[in-house]
C-alpha cells in the first residue's frame, strides 16, 4: 500500500488532530499540577519562567507529534530535551525553596530533585540523538534498496 | 541501532520511576517524623546556669536524618547574647528514636546590670533553628522565633513611705516596708540589702543591712528600723537601697518619699 503524503490533506488533519490530543492531555496535566502549587507561588520565584517553559515543551510536543516520520520530528525532540536540560540547570539556583509563616522560617533544598531531571533530560537527548541517527540510517537503507525492490 | 535505543528509553522510564517514588516516598516519610520536647531541668555551676532540655527525635520514616543540628540564642531587647547553646548529632538512622539533651548555658551577669531585667519581668528574643540532610540529600532547615518570659528577681520592688512612731521626747522610730517578688525560676536572691535613708537636706537619718534569703519564686517581705532624730526630719527625703548577692549587684536605687 502506498505510503500516505505528508502534505494530503486526510495525513495533515490526522496530523493535526494527534498533535492536539497529545497537546491536550498534557496541558490538562499540567494545569492540575499549576493548581496543586499554587498556594506555594509566593515561595517558588520561578513559577513565570516555569509557565514559559510549559508553553515551549507544548510547542515542541505538539511539533514532534505533527512531524512525526520527518526528519523535523527528531529536530524538535533533540530541541525539547535540551530545553528541558537547559531550563533545569537556570533553575537550579532557585531550587532552595523557603517558606515563612509568622515567625517561623522552612528551608527546603530540592536541587536534588532537580538534578535529576538534568540527567534525565540528557538521557532523553541522548536518546532522541539515537533516534534521529537509526532514522537517518533506515532512510538511507530504503533509498538503497529501492532500485533492487523495483528490479 | 533498535537495542540501544530500548535500553535507553528504559533507561529514561527507569530513571522517571525512581525519582517519582523517591520523591513520593521521601514526602510521606517525613511525615513520620515526630520531635517532642521534654521538660527542661537546671543546674547550677558557678555563675552559670546550664538548661537542659531534652529532645526526642522519633524517626519512624524509611530514610535516615543526618548532620542534625539544633541551636538557640538568646538574646536581651539590646541584641545581647544571653545564652547559646548547640547540639549536633551525626545520624539518626530510620526506624529509630533518639533523645538530644540540648544544653543552653546562661550567663545572667551582663543581663543583671540592667535595671530593666532586675526589677520589671520582660520577654527575652529566643531564636531556634534545627537543620538537617533528610535521606542524606535534601538539605532542611527550620528557624522560628519567640519570646521567653523573664521573671524579674526583684520584681514588684516596692518600698513604702516611711511611717513614724514616737520613741521618746527627741526621737522618733522609722519604719520602713521593702517587699519583693523573686518571680525568676533560676536566680535565688541570698545576700544583703544596704538600706539608707536621707533626708532633703541630705542628712542621713538613718542607715540597715537587711540579709536576704528569697528563693526563686518567692516572696520577701522586710522592715527597715531606724531610730530618727526629730531635728533632723524634713517633709520628705531620699531612700538608698544597694543589693549584693550571690547572682548580682546593684544599687544605689534613689526612692524618693515625701
Amino acid at each position: 500500500m502506498e505510503k500516505e503524503s505528508f502534505f494530503s490533506t486526510r495525513s495533515f488533519g490526522i496530523r493535526i488532530v494527534k498533535a492536539l490530543v497529545k497537546t491536550g492531555v498534557i496541558y490538562i496535566l499540567f494545569v492540575i499540577f499549576s493548581r496543586i502549587l499554587l498556594p506555594l507561588e509566593s515561595i517558588l520565584n520561578i513559577h513565570e519562567s516555569l509557565n514559559a517553559f510549559f508553553y515551549l515543551f507544548l510547542i515542541f510536543v505538539f511539533a514532534t507529534e505533527f512531524f512525526k516520520d520527518t526528519v523535523l520530528q527528531h529536530v524538535f525532540s533533540v530541541a525539547n530535551s535540551l530545553a528541558v536540560v537547559f531550563y533545569f540547570a537556570y533553575a537550579l539556583d532557585t531550587g532552595v525553596l523557603r517558606f515563612s509563616v509568622q515567625q517561623t522560617y522552612l528551608m527546603i533544598d530540592i536541587r536534588f530533585f532537580f538534578s535529576l531531571l538534568i540527567i534525565s533530560g540528557i538521557l532523553s537527548f541522548a536518546k532522541s540523538l539515537l533516534q534521529s541517527i537509526n532514522w537517518a540510517s533506515k532512510r538511507e537503507e530504503r533509498l538503497l534498496n529501492y532500485p533492487i525492490k523495483s528490479l | 541501532m533498535n537495542v540501544p535505543l530500548r535500553a535507553l528509553s528504559w533507561a529514561v522510564r527507569f530513571f522517571w520511576i525512581i525519582a517519582i517514588a523517591f520523591a513520593v516516598t521521601c514526602v510521606y516519610s517525613a511525615t513520620l517524623v515526630n520531635v517532642d520536647f521534654g521538660e527542661p531541668r537546671s543546674s547550677h555551676s558557678g555563675d552559670d546556669i546550664t538548661l537542659t532540655v531534652p529532645i526526642e527525635f522519633e524517626n519512624d520514616g524509611y530514610f535516615n536524618i543526618a548532620d542534625l543540628n539544633v541551636t538557640t540564642v538568646i538574646e536581651d531587647s539590646t541584641g545581647n547574647q544571653v545564652s547559646k547553646g548547640s547540639s549536633h548529632w551525626p545520624q539518626i538512622s530510620h526506624q529509630r528514636n533518639v533523645t538530644i539533651l540540648h544544653n543552653m548555658s546562661f550567663c545572667f551577669d551582663d543581663l543583671l546590670t540592667q535595671e530593666e531585667y532586675l526589677f520589671d519581668d520582660s520577654d527575652l528574643a529566643l531564636r531556634s533553628s534545627i537543620s538537617f540532610n533528610y535521606a542524606d540529600l535534601i538539605p532542611f532547615g527550620f528557624e522560628t522565633n519567640t519570646s521567653l518570659p523573664w521573671g524579674a528577681p526583684l520584681s514588684d520592688f516596692t518600698v513604702n513611705t516611711p511611717r513614724y512612731d514616737s520613741h521618746n521626747v527627741t526621737h522618733l522610730r522609722m519604719t520602713v516596708p521593702i517587699s519583693f517578688h523573686n518571680r525568676s525560676p533560676y536566680i535565688d536572691v541570698t545576700g544583703e540589702m544596704r538600706v539608707e535613708v536621707f533626708s532633703n537636706r541630705y542628712e542621713r537619718l538613718g542607715r540597715t543591712v537587711l540579709s536576704l534569703d528569697t528563693p526563686s519564686n518567692g516572696f520577701y517581705l522586710g522592715e527597715f528600723e531606724a531610730l530618727v532624730d526629730r531635728t533632723l526630719l524634713t517633709s520628705g527625703g531620699v531612700i538608698n537601697v544597694y543589693l549584693e548577692t550571690e547572682s548580682f549587684t546593684y544599687g544605689p536605687k534613689v526612692i524618693r518619699f515625701g
